[in-house]
């Protein structure tokens, strides 16, 4: 019997999509096609997720190993609401469940999108949905909850108690984890009666590193710290900015930076900040092994990709304590320092700056680490296994 | 080709009548039908667009020529939910006449709030205008026929029916020991259900006093569900059920949201639905009953009696909820060897002797009279039924004057709110004292009647 299709429902999916929930649905659905299974991915037209602006052409697109459904985004709501009570988000104050609901609604949402997936089920094996506190999950994970599993890349914030998200991750048939403290903290707030598995997650380790062909083509002369992802708020760019101020008295190192979203800078952060923009996987893996040390300042993690590279290129990381997983991560590998507000974050600039020798053996642990954990192999392994057991092939078909 | 288009709440949005929409438009789009909808609430409409007011009805007017045919969900909410007064409501009822000579309207009633035309001619003559505009209009049962014709005036023949249950499909194919399993549910237990929003009018607080009476060891009521919106009445009305259902020990409570294949998954796991509601025009919980065939008991209010089926029971009063509840478990308890609500199953020709006989009916009378715990005094009824201190509405007929209303209300709320607040505290307080006492009174009155059977008298 032919087995049906599994589809992957990111927001977003695509070569220029900067977003690390998107990046594990993007290589679990390839690994999968690998694999010999059908997989197909169902998604959006939008590619930066600040404007949600339709970009890529909707329909579906077979070119490649794993082909791509796109539907196009309403832009019929003009985000007055979702900027009112996301301030009261922000604030940590009460939201109603009304309020969460036209909060949810507010932002990217595709109607075509819904229609379609409530329309023809009957071809999905299943769906697998990530992240949690997107639309594209929050509505369209609730068509067949028996049929659903999300990936809820959850951490610790004021929307993972929203009441809008029980049914659906209550109701999935399976829930994916990639982290112990997510499990954690997801069963904390949850009701999951239904089945469970951290499967995991995983990073391509590079053939090669070339720091030095790096810091040619960018025109960096002098150590730098390193930071890679979304400069925003939710990010804990900001944190991190005033951090490194706090160093620049001291040393002389630069922070060297790429990625989407606005710096920000001061007249003084300016001299010592380098932005090099949105760059290719292989620049940004030759970054991470320039690097004195890689800095991870956000606090809301559900698995960190970016330190798990950082390891993998030799880099010793720097991290906010406050992510769970993040110093679940450096617990367990040893290869980093979890620092507890911007004093300690500026500290440990200028100790891994004057140390360079100490950062670099501080380091040593974490290749074996992500090589023992993290390699897509098992975690595909993990994913079958589950596929197999919630959704076994030939049923319902 | 321009579209139909379906006006109603949607998914995700947590409502029966959005469940209702979606299941139908899955159908007919399925089918090749090109219909867009539009939901005044946030959700995976088309369109959406602030509904019940002059100026909502005033748009849908500008959409009537780029759409086929509206079909729109009648409920108070999306027709004049945000009307001020009865002048406006007359200009949205005028409104909604353009809009059905615009473009061919069928409606769906599910709730009319007749009471509304009582005091104004002009009003009901304009909703009557507004139906008889319409290109069809139907209700989901003959009590609903009626009560639209009575109060409305308008002619029978107009008003047609459409089965509540038409589009429903199952969210949930799990057997019933599947279900029992995943909800963890004891297999050999008899499951009463009470499902959906939980609120006053629902009444499943009902349920919970009836299961006191009938002592059905074998029996649970479980109460599922969530408050569809934050409001102090509900808040409270969950509280009250909340300490009901923990004074109980065979009835649970299990609030939250539930996925849809999970409320199809309760109904399924369960052995009757008892839905005791005290106002409701038709319920789409009592059509998922039915499409599980699992038997009901309704109440005889709205539209439900003549919505049911073979299967359903319909009570009238408390006395009847419990006499009916009662009737279903004890049916169940004979097939299965279990003691009957009576505490205890009499088999024919059991007893041999007059002695004999009258020893079994005394234990059947015993096991029959209602725990002290579970009876709820009246002293404490009338505690928990004393009105909430309510600020007084700002609404009046005029709007200068609901405005200086308001603007006073304003001014010294910061003095009424703690003072209206201390007193519900208080009565909050006195209640959950007097509870503490009466379980207090229980326990020794237990305890006294053991030691009296220990003693031998």
């Amino acid at each position: 019997m032919e087995e049906l299709t599994i589809g992957f429902v990111p927001p977003r999916y695509g070569d220029e999509v900067v977003g690390g929930a998107e990046a594990v649905m993007a290589e679990a659905a390839h690994g999968l096609a690998k694999r010999g299974h059908k997989v197909e991915v169902i998604t959006t037209c939008a590619i930066d997720h600040y404007t949600w602006k339709n970009e890529y052409a909707p329909g579906l697109d077979n070119s490649g190993l794993v082909p791509v459904r796109r539907f196009a985004i309403d832009h019929n709501s003009n985000g007055v609401a979702r900027k009112r009570i996301g301030d009261s988000i922000l604030a940590n104050a009460h939201v109603p469940v009304e309020a969460q609901q036209l909060w949810a609604n507010d932002s990217l949402r595709s109607s075509e999108m819904w229609h379609y997936l409530s329309e023809n089920m009957d071809s999905y094996r299943c769906l697998i949905f990530a992240p949690y506190q997107f639309w594209t999950t929050y509505a369209c994970g609730q068509i067949d909850s028996s049929k659903t599993i999300i990936m809820p890349c959850m951490h610790e914030e004021p929307e993972a108690r929203f009441d809008i998200y029980q049914p659906v991750l209550n109701g999935a048939e399976g829930i994916w984890f990639l982290t112990d403290p997510e499990a954690d903290l997801t069963n904390e707030i949850y009701n999951l009666t239904k089945s469970q598995q951290i499967v995991g997650a995983a990073v391509d380790v590079p053939a090669s590193y070339d720091p030095t062909a790096f810091c040619e083509k960018y025109g960096i002369t002098s150590p730098f710290i390193y930071y890679a992802g979304r400069r925003e708020w939710g990010k804990g760019w900001q944190d991190l900015l005033a951090g490194f101020a706090k160093a620049l008295d001291r040393t002389d190192i630069k922070l060297v930076t790429s990625g989407v979203g606005e710096l920000g800078l001061t007249e003084e952060l300016e001299k010592r900040v380098i932005d090099v923009g949105f760059i290719s996987d292989n620049d940004r893996n030759n970054a991470m092994a320039a690097a004195l040390a890689y800095v991870q300042p956000s606090d809301r993690e559900s698995f960190s990709r970016t330190v798990l590279e950082a390891w993998l290129a030799g880099t010793p990381v720097i991290a906010n304590a406050r992510s769970a997983v993040v110093a679940w991560h450096i617990d367990r590998s040893e290869a980093g320092y979890a620092y507890s507000g911007v004093e300690d974050l500026g500290e440990a600039i200028v100790g891994f700056a004057n140390n360079p020798s100490a950062a670099k053996d501080l380091a040593s642990t974490g290749r074996d680490y992500v090589l023992t954990n993290y390699q897509w192999d098992s975690i595909l392994d993990n994913m079958e296994h589950t596929l197999a057991n919630w959704f076994p092939v030939g049923e319902g078909e | 080709m321009f579209s139909e288009l379906v006006i109603s709440p949607y998914a995700p949005y947590r409502d029966g009548i959005a469940s209702y929409t979606v299941q139908e438009v899955r159908v007919r789009r399925k089918r090749g039908e090109n219909i867009e909808v539009l939901s005044p609430q946030p959700s995976a409409a088309h369109h959406h667009l602030e509904l019940g007011g002059f100026s909502g009805a005033l748009s849908l007017l500008r959409r009537a020529s780029q759409h086929s045919r509206f079909t729109v969900h009648v409920y108070p909410e999306i027709m004049y939910g945000r009307c001020r007064n009865r002048i406006e409501r007359q200009a949205v009822w005028s409104m909604w006449i353009r809009i059905a000579k615009a473009v061919p309207v069928e409606l769906r009633i599910h709730e009319v709030v007749y009471s509304l035309f009582e005091n104004s001619a002009r009003e009901k003559r304009l909703f009557a205008k507004f139906l008889e505009a319409c290109d069809s209009v139907y209700v989901h049962s003959d009590v609903e026929a009626a009560q639209l014709v009575e109060a409305v005036g308008v002619d029978r023949k107009n008003v047609e029916l459409f089965d509540h249950g038409q589009y429903f499909e199952k969210s949930s194919t799990v057997s019933v020991a599947q279900a029992r399993q995943s909800l963890g549910l004891d297999p050999n237990k008899f499951i009463f259900l009470s499902i959906g929003f939980i609120q006053y009018q629902k009444g499943f607080d009902r349920g919970v006093d009836a299961m006191a009476k009938i002592s059905a060891t074998a029996a649970q009521l479980h109460i599922v569900g969530s408050a569809r919106v934050e409001a102090d009445v509900i808040t409270d009305f969950l509280d009250e059920l909340e300490s009901k259902v923990s004074g109980s020990e065979n009835c649970h409570l299990h609030v939250g949201y539930v996925s849809d294949a999970d409320f199809d998954t309760w109904i399924q796991a369960a052995d009757c639905v008892v839905l005791p509601y005290r106002e409701i025009w038709s319920s789409s919980v009592l059509e998922r009953a039915k499409l599980f065939e699992r038997p009901t008991i309704v109440s005889s209010v709205g539209g439900l009696a003549d919505q049911g089926s073979a299967e359903t029971r319909v009570i009238s009063s408390e006395l009847e909820l419990e006499a009916e509840m009662r009737k279903v478990y004890d049916s169940w308890a004979n097939e299965n060897k279990m003691e009957s609500s009576s505490g205890v199953m009499m088999e024919p020709n059991e007893v041999n002797s007059g002695a004999d006989l009258v020893s079994k009916l005394k234990q059947t009378a015993g096991a029959s009279a209602p725990k002290p715990s579970t009876v709820r005094s009246n002293s404490r009824s009338k505690l928990e039924n004393f009105p909430k201190l309510q600020r007084p509405s700002s609404i009046s007929t005029s709007r200068l004057r609901s405005r200086m209303k308001s603007s006073v209300l304003k001014l010294i709320d910061w003095q009424v709110a703690p003072v209206a607040s201390h007193v519900d505290g208080f009565q909050k307080a006195t209640t959950s004292t007097v509870r503490d006492l009466e379980q207090r009174i229980a326990a020794l009155e237990a305890m006294i009647e053991d030691s009296n059977q220990g003693s031998g008298q």
